[in-house]
């Protein structure tokens, strides 16, 4: 089969990557406090991903990226702009009713379908049940109050006691508030209100050592999505409730609980009177 | 107690891994808590405030894997932790192992087993046409497990096959069993000379069981997908598979499990049926005897009966036995329905059933809408039934949990029961609820550990209903062998413990479900 690049990001920087960690779809490479992902198909675009076909980069140590090529092993892959993927959203006709009633059919989908252990029981508190050791119920006792803390505006004390919480290689805390960040970039943009004050005490009480959780807080932060995301927003402003479903199903499956960590974050964003 | 941990630096592994673990580690026995989680300040937090958090994490940071694990005694956490240790360097081993060649496409399979005469597909239902092309392409016959696959893509595929001779099985075939192969969700079966053809999963799963339960076997069981006895698809290869039964040496009788298909489908059943000298058994699902008035075809009224006639047949028993041992065996049911009335509250009047097999959803509802009325559903089979929110019940309501609306994003409810578990409580917390009904299939494929993963729930589920003065009866079947690798006498056992009534089958599962209503109704 021939190796063949699908499609690579717009927030891509030039340098020389080495390897971060890797994994059956996905190898992340590091240049200083840059990310970049090669990832496979099902995996699927994003600002920093490079989308590609026929070739096993589980063995890649190292790769170059240039203006205007990737470069690794033997292998040089020209950025053909026509592949280049747009990690923004396009705002247009916002008609915010849609949206609520949107939103509603999106809490009830996550409501339903969200694995146990993800941070959903801000949603529905059935779902607490699931967190049955020592360690879980001190955890969720802990989101509850940051919860109650973003609630109240008290930001940096929320923000202290949610981010780098819970389980999963990007921790659900860090999940939470990408999604987070994710909603209040939509409601600044459909509302047309500027909330960069809230948004900059946000992510700067979220960066950690996890280069993981920084760059997909970072990216939420700048309202740049990867595809899965992006195709879910993108129903959730402008399409009709079947069609939402079904590109939430996709994003609600990423990781053990990303998915729905993040859309939690990203609903909890409509809750609070920022 | 005794609290011990270890540290992985510099190693990262997947969410999905590393919450596997978690699921596991809480089922090791001697253990009292336990947290396997990213090393930031946050998390040693809430280690510090749980008492996990020991010396030699304090000097790890956000990027290092803390696990740590409190238990009963030390050898119970040097055990788990052991354990742990033992997954996580496995599962680093899988990521490392450069000799182990897993082939990323049908063309590099087809090289390594040229042999392969078949392909089993099971990716997104936009990309399993051309996967299942390629296969026929190179004469290798298809069960494409995916469903979404167009339905044209899916009649293109099916007349390719029969004109090259070979069978598609599907799409969203979830079983078969091709010469004692078992592929998807199957069981194991005895092996034997009863051959079935059938367009729908769960259906072939419960007949192919009570045949093997009844000391008979299985030749061959052939999925069709359940769009292929319907109008467009024309039973192509419903009808493909019969004739291959019939030629099959290992096959002395046919038995067909379907709804009912269409009624030109059927006539070209029918007709094929007619150049088949061996017995030929049908259940077609809610359908009516009558249709195979003209045939020599045996018409069974439920999967039951179907699995029953057959084993006759291989038997050489009677099969007008059969039929008056089940309706004797229906009015055995009265005792346990009336028992279980006398204790119930009068709030309590409908039946919930939680189904996890799409067939066995649809056998309840027809069961019961001969005794008490049509039920709702989010597969009714009647559509003035349909509910609105299938996250709700309304009066009688049958749910099939493997729907595309539950599992999108998810396992499949025969393999993760958390969503039906949280629906029995919420059933459970319903003062209107009289019974549950449920089914619990086994096999390959299916939740490893039942048992442990429903009893819970179901014991939660009794006691809310007792708190509130209210007695829930929770009707189950298990569709199931002892051969499975789920111990089904062990399920069995834990399950009567809790209170839980177990019936050899879904029909009779339906139909106690439907006694203690009209015994209701009565009182």
């Amino acid at each position: 089969m021939d190796i063949e690049l699908l499609g690579y990001g717009d927030n891509l920087k030039p340098g020389l990557y080495k390897i971060h960690s890797q994994f059956e779809k996905a190898s992340n490479f590091i240049n200083k406090n840059n990310l970049i992902s090669l990832v496979r198909k099902e995996i699927g675009n994003g600002p920093v991903n490079i989308v590609i076909k026929g070739y096993d980069f589980s063995r890649l140590k190292q790769l170059k990226i240039l203006d205007d090529k990737i470069l690794f092993n033997k292998e040089e892959m020209i950025f053909e702009k026509n592949k280049q993927y747009n990690s923004s959203i396009v705002f247009h006709n916002i008609d915010i009713d849609h949206i609520n009633r949107n939103l509603i059919e999106l809490e009830k989908y996550v409501i339903k379908q969200a694995p146990e252990k993800s941070y959903t029981f801000l949603l529905n508190l059935k779902q607490e049940q699931y967190f049955k050791s020592g360690f879980e119920q001190n955890l969720i006792d802990r989101i509850k109050e940051a919860w109650g803390k973003l609630q109240s505006n008290h930001l940096t004390e929320g923000m202290k006691l949610i981010k780098g919480t819970g389980y999963g290689l990007t921790p659900s805390g860090d999940d939470f508030i990408a999604g987070l960040l994710s909603g209040i970039y939509i409601i600044s943009q459909i509302y047309k209100k500027d909330f960069s004050s809230v948004q900059d005490i946000i992510y700067k009480q979220s960066i950690s050592k996890n280069i993981l959780s920084n760059q997909f807080i970072f990216f939420a932060r700048k309202g740049l999505f990867i595809e899965k995301i992006k195709n879910t927003l993108n129903a959730l402003l402008y399409e009709d409730k079947q069609t939402l479903i079904k590109n939430a199903g996709p994003l609600l499956s990423l990781g053990a609980t990303s998915g729905a960590d993040f859309l939690t974050g990203f609903i909890c964003s409509f809750k609070i009177k920022w | 107690m005794v609290t011990k941990g270890i540290v992985k630096k510099g190693e990262y592994f997947d969410s999905v891994s590393l919450m596997m673990i978690v699921k596991q580690v809480n089922q090791f026995s001697g253990v009292i808590d336990s947290a396997v989680v990213m090393g930031t300040p946050e998390n040693k937090a809430i280690l510090k405030s749980s008492l996990l958090l020991i010396p030699q994490f304090k000097n790890t940071d956000d990027t290092d894997l803390l696990i740590a694990v409190k238990a009963q005694d030390k050898k119970n956490v040097e055990k788990a932790i052991n354990a742990i240790d033992k997954l996580l360097k496995e599962k680093t081993q899988k990521t490392q192992n450069q000799e182990q060649y897993i082939p990323k496409s049908f063309e590099k399979a087809l090289e390594i087993f040229p042999k392969a005469n078949l392909t089993l597909i099971s990716v997104s239902g936009k990309y399993a046409y051309q996967e299942a092309l390629k296969s026929l392409e190179n004469n290798i016959h298809v069960m494409i497990f995916s469903d979404n696959v167009s339905l044209d893509h899916e009649i293109q595929l099916k007349r390719y096959a029969l004109k090259k001779g070979l069978l598609v099985m599907g799409p969203d075939c979830g079983t078969a069993i091709i010469n004692e192969a078992p592929l998807g969700f199957a069981n194991v079966v005895n092996k034997g000379k009863i051959g079935i053809v059938a367009a729908s999963g769960t259906g072939l799963q419960e007949v192919s069981c009570i045949i093997s339960n009844k000391g008979e076997g299985i030749s061959q069981a052939i999925g069709t997908g359940g769009r292929d006895v319907k109008k467009d698809v024309k039973g192509m290869m419903f009808i493909s598979a019969l004739k291959a039964l019939n030629t099959d040496m290992k096959t002395k009788i046919i038995t067909l499990i379907s709804k009912p298909p269409h009624e030109q489908v059927l006539q070209s059943i029918m007709n094929e049926a007619k150049k088949i000298k061996k017995p030929i058994v049908a259940v077609f699902l809610g359908g009516n005897p009558r249709i195979l008035k003209s045939s020599n075809i045996i018409f069974a009224n439920s999967l039951e009966e179907a699995g029953l006639i057959s084993v006759a047949l291989s038997k050489g028993t009677s099969i007008e036995n059969i039929r008056k041992s089940l309706v004797q065996r229906e009015q055995n049911l009265d005792d346990i329905a009336k028992r279980e009335v006398k204790k119930k509250s009068a709030s309590q009047k409908y039946i919930r059933g939680l189904y996890c097999g799409g067939t066995l959803c649809d056998e309840a509802q027809i069961i019961l809408k001969d005794m008490i009325g049509s039920v709702y559903s989010n597969t009714p089979i009647n559509s003035k039934y349909l509910l609105k929110d299938s996250l709700k019940s309304k009066e009688h309501t049958i749910i099939d949990l493997g729907e595309d609306e539950f599992t999108m994003g998810r396992p499949h409810p025969m393999i993760d029961f958390s969503l039906r578990n949280m629906r029995i409580i919420q059933e459970a917390e319903d003062p209107k609820t009289a019974v549950l009904l449920l089914d619990i299939v086994l096999g390959y494929g299916s939740n490893p550990e039942p048992g442990k993963e429903i009893t819970p729930a179901i014991k939660q589920a009794f006691h809310i209903a007792r708190k509130k003065n209210r007695h829930l009866s929770i009707i189950c079947s298990i569709t199931g062998t002892n051969k499975d690798p789920q111990n089904k006498h062990l399920l069995i056992q834990s399950l009567l413990k809790t209170g839980v009534l177990i019936v050899p089958s879904n029909a009779s599962a339906s139909q106690l479900a439907g006694k203690i209503i009209k015994s209701l109704r009565g009182s």
